[in-house]
């Protein structure tokens, strides 16, 4: 079953947008190049694992990078590296260029990942507000 | 007070991004341009934009032409409206216009 591909969803989106709101507001906060992400708190977890980061730090300060060499240098097989890189280049973080045999992998710009925003349905927002116990009231 | 210049890349699927550009001063958008990138068999193609610079709004939609086509009953809004209202525009229909474009390639 061929796995299915990351595709940016509607909310995650609205995130970005939110992201933008701030740019315009104070634009000497963000930074002037990079990749805009927007993942939920489990999915980023899930995305970005320690080896994944290690790999990102790897190519970050080495590029041009070979997968052969990630693979040694981190004393990993490279299937498990290529899968990793593979992610990595789907979400637009890593990119590969085909340089004769050899695959070169490089970090063209940094990366902001962007949490989701979670929309609570007025059902879930009258839930949360019901389990909260009142507050006592200074007189 | 300086002009910000911003250059981001908004990925929508590992095959489709948002190259975004904007200009900045005193917290207003003063020129931006949305650029859809889809690649197609390997190779990145520019299927849709749309800017403000050289003066005036206008897209391009490169499956027809790239022929700026002037969108002047915006240019009464922000535009960082338009600039909004844009990218929903395209993550709306980035798979239509990928569609239409792979259609004139083939």
């Amino acid at each position: 079953m061929e796995k299915k591909k990351y595709e940016m969803k509607d909310e995650e989106f609205g995130s970005v947008l939110g992201f933008f709101d701030n740019v315009f507001k104070n634009p000497t906060k963000y930074p002037d190049r990079c990749v805009v992400l927007s993942l939920k708190n489990e999915d980023m977890t899930k995305i970005f694992t320690p080896k994944r980061l290690g790999l990102i730090e790897l190519i970050k300060r080495k590029q041009p990078m070979t997968v052969a060499k990630l693979a040694k240098i981190t004393e990993r097989k490279v299937e498990g590296v290529i899968r990793d890189v593979n992610i990595l280049k789907d979400f637009h973080i890593v990119q590969h260029e085909k340089k004769g045999k050899e695959i070169m992998l490089t970090m063209k710009q940094d990366f902001i990942v962007i949490p989701t925003a979670r929309i609570m349905a007025f059902k879930e927002i009258k839930e949360a507000a019901a389990a909260r116990k009142p507050e006592a009231v200074a007189i | 007070m300086d002009m910000n210049k911003k250059e981001y890349i908004v990925p929508l699927t590992p095959t489709d991004v948002i190259d975004v550009k904007l200009f900045i001063k005193k917290n207003e958008v003063v020129k931006f341009s949305l650029n859809y990138r889809a690649e197609i068999e390997g190779v990145w193609y520019q299927v849709y934009r749309v800017d403000s610079y050289h003066g005036y709004l206008h897209e391009q939609k490169f499956w027809i032409s790239p022929e700026p086509i002037k969108l002047p009953y915006l240019e009464i809004y922000q535009l960082s409206y338009v600039f909004k209202l844009y990218m929903i525009e395209i993550k709306n229909n980035f798979k239509r216009y990928r569609e239409l474009y792979e259609k004139v390639m083939r």
